[in-house]
């Protein structure tokens, strides 16, 4: 046994060696190591949330919500946390209304991160955290809604799972519509509350603005349904209908059929989800001849009361032209054309003006060229320079063939001439209000004069006169003067080497005439009966009838009757 | 300017004479009050810790508080919302159309126009929904015959 003094130096050497041990742990933990764990606590500690920014609303004209985001919340789990598989996917199965296999199979998954469900409610959020399953979180996000499903759905667009715009407006104006998100930094004790007294900053969210359409709910409702309903009774492939202010250039309704629904986007089909009174292009037929008319009377080629001696067919390069009906040689003012839809006298009159000046005419309508809607995808239409034209150009452009419009660009013509002559651009949107209330109004549409006052008054008159006595006589609505003009032109080939026995038949006009409030384009793709005076014409009244009622439009004297050639013509 | 040094005349200087001093016996000196002092700085102590602890507590509370009513907000900006989506949908022509179709209304095929005597100014016997007016007759005359009223387009007939 060794003594006990011995022992003591030996115990003594044992603190000694521990202690400074110890405190050399200490000092590495305080002078070496300490910013690292000071870091490590920080981490642990404080957190950055991320404070998503509301996304604005889509109103129309009257402050009716078209589109609205509510929060929601997406689940998440983290697969390694997870205890029990089978017991959290048989829980939170129901809750989410996915198969429990698939929650199982996602939550047995390798990796860290997997979603279970996006844009969750929150009362189910609420009671999926109620459970308190390990490896099981929630993030916040939201949801959008647009209430009235497929109402204007080509318009107002969607956006994807994260809150991004993808297609119309929601698209276009996504910047304005998404605001921006904030930041908060906080201290938490590791239940997750907040760390009285503890770091605490917060950036607050700027919300996004909502947008106000120039779309009136009620007018496009009325204007989709008339537009099903013909689209079936004509059993046509599809159809659309815009109805503008042609003061404002104000777009009050567009409808496009099919249509989708768009909460369910996903399962749209993309031919349907496109905005094709914008983006897509059609030869217009007839209702071209309203520019070929402008430029004659603007340039004094044609004089009201000059009367054309018109057959049924022309020869023009080595194509003959025929009109609709097979006709003996018959005498016609230019409202008789216009009237008659004549397309040998449309030729006769452009032939007068010449390719350049017509060229110029098309183009001063808004041919060729976006009409700066602001939406995406756009057309500019397909309108060749005057130098590239072949010879039966002259016998095709004037009668609205060999050349592609939008149903948009076409509709812009007619509010031009509507508008005494001065084309104003269209717009979908009349402003945005900010977060904090106030009202900002878009930008003045560009206003400019194509011709003159006494054209496009002379134009009005022909156009009414082809309602009341030529063409476009289904399109009368009773009590109202209604200007307008048929259309009935044949879709081009695929290869666009010729033309198919297929049809697209429209009626584009305005009511009153006098003082027109509404313009209307009524368009139908392929329908049975091919003629637009007889399956376009009725869609345009229906369309026009009730928006002239729904803006309390009183009716109002008719127009003069243009100067009208006495028909038939004996012995000319 | 230089100034010609002057030679101070030294004067001496009376100093007392010094004395040795007698410390004081122990018992003579006061004697210190140390515990009203203790006393008084435990009292000062304890205040400022009770006052700083509440302080503290309050603010742990108002902490608290504001993390419940930053909930608070954030559950009727919630509600608002689904309030508002809730108008909407329920305002949604389709669903009005619904409505309506269940209680037997369509709509009118075609809107009616009643003729107003303009002999009797006022007399809107014609009018079913909004009168137009003083609107002239599309006769294309000058404006001085018969005037219109309108009725009204939406769910005039049963």
């Amino acid at each position: 046994m060794r003594p006990p003094a011995g022992r003591l130096l030996a115990l003594l050497a044992g603190f000694v060696l521990a202690f400074l041990s110890v405190g050399g742990r200490l000092v590495v933990l305080q002078l070496r190591e300490s910013e690292e764990y000071e870091a490590l606590a920080h981490d642990q500690r404080v957190h950055r949330i991320e404070l998503p920014a509301t996304r604005g609303s889509i109103l129309d004209r009257a402050g009716r919500v078209l589109a609205l985001s509510l929060p929601a919340a997406a689940v998440y789990a983290d697969p390694q946390l997870v205890r029990d598989p089978a017991d959290t996917a048989s829980r939170l199965a129901p809750l989410l209304d996915i198969p429990s296999k698939r929650v199982r199979r996602s939550i047995s998954a390798p990796g860290r991160f997997v979603y279970l469900a996006r844009r969750v409610d929150l009362d189910v959020a609420r009671r999926i955290d109620r459970l308190g399953l390990p490896g099981i979180g929630l993030l916040d996000e939201s949801k959008r809604h647009y209430p009235a499903g497929g109402l204007g759905s080509q318009v107002v667009g969607f956006v994807g799972v994260d809150d991004v715009g993808l297609a119309g407006l929601e698209l276009e104006y996504d910047e304005l519509l998404a605001g921006r998100p904030g930041e908060m930094v906080v201290e938490q004790d590791p239940a997750g509350r907040p760390i009285p007294q503890g770091e605490r900053k917060m950036e607050p969210p700027s919300a996004g603005a909502d947008l106000v359409l120039t779309i009136d709910r009620d007018l496009q409702y009325q204007a989709q349904r008339a537009l099903a309903a013909s689209v079936q009774a004509n059993q046509a492939k599809g159809g659309s209908v815009v109805i503008m202010d042609p003061a404002t250039g104000e777009i009050l309704a567009m409808a496009t059929y099919p249509w989708f629904d768009a909460n369910r986007f996903s399962e749209a089909a993309p031919e349907v989800i496109r905005n094709r009174a914008v983006t897509d292009v059609y030869e217009p037929g007839s209702v071209n001849k309203v520019i070929t008319a402008a430029g004659a009377l603007e340039e004094g080629i044609i004089g009201l009361r000059e009367v054309l001696r018109v057959p049924d067919h022309h020869l023009l390069g080595d194509k003959v032209f025929h009109d609709a009906h097979p006709h003996p040689v018959e005498r016609m003012t230019l409202a008789d054309v216009i009237a008659q839809s004549s397309n040998i006298g449309t030729i006769m009159v452009a032939d007068r003006l010449g390719k350049e000046r017509l060229d110029a005419y098309l183009r001063r309508f808004g041919f060729g060229e976006e009409t700066k809607l602001r939406f995406p995808g756009e057309a500019d239409g397909i309108l060749l320079d005057a130098d590239d034209w072949w010879v039966t150009s002259m016998g095709t452009i004037p009668i609205g063939q060999g050349i592609a419009v939008t149903p948009l660009q076409m509709l812009s013509v007619y509010a031009t001439v509507a508008n005494e002559g001065v084309r104003v651009e269209p717009t979908l949107v009349r402003g945005h209000v900010e977060p904090g209330g106030r009202f900002v109004r878009s930008r003045e549409p560009v206003r400019r004069r194509v011709v003159s006052v006494q054209t496009a008054r002379i134009l009005t008159r022909m156009l009414a006169h082809a309602v009341r006595e030529g063409t476009g006589q289904a399109a009368e609505i009773p009590g109202y003067w209604v200007a307008g003009k048929t259309g009935t032109a044949r879709k081009p080939l695929e290869d666009a080497l010729g033309y198919s026995d297929r049809y697209v038949a429209s009626f584009l006009g305005f009511a009153p005439a006098r003082h027109p409030r509404v313009v209307v384009a009524a368009i139908l793709d392929e329908p049975v009966t091919v003629y637009g005076g007889i399956a376009a014409a009725p869609l345009f009244r229906e369309v026009t009838r009730f928006a002239l009622a729904h803006l309390q439009v009183a009716p109002e004297r008719p127009p003069r009757v243009p100067p009208v050639a006495e028909r038939p013509c004996t012995g000319c | 300017m230089a100034v010609p040094a002057r030679k101070l005349r030294e004067v001496p200087r009376q100093r007392p004479a010094l004395r040795p001093v007698h410390p004081q016996p122990r018992s003579a000196r006061r004697p210190r009050r140390r515990t009203p002092f203790a006393l008084f700085s435990l009292a000062v102590v304890t205040v400022l810790v009770i006052i700083i602890a509440s302080a503290q507590a309050m603010v742990a509370q108002e902490a608290f508080r504001v993390a419940d009513l930053t909930r608070s907000v954030a559950r009727l900006e919630e509600g608002h919302g689904r309030l508002r989506l809730q108008v909407a949908e329920l305002t949604s022509p389709q669903r009005l159309v619904r409505a309506a179709r269940r209680f037997g209304l369509v709509l009118p095929d075609r809107v009616e126009i009643l003729q107003i005597d303009p002999a009797r100014p006022g007399d809107g016997t014609g009018g079913t929904g909004e009168g137009t007016g003083g609107v002239p007759l599309p006769d294309g005359g000058s404006g001085s015959g018969p005037v219109l009223a309108q009725g009204s387009g939406e769910g005039s007939e049963g």
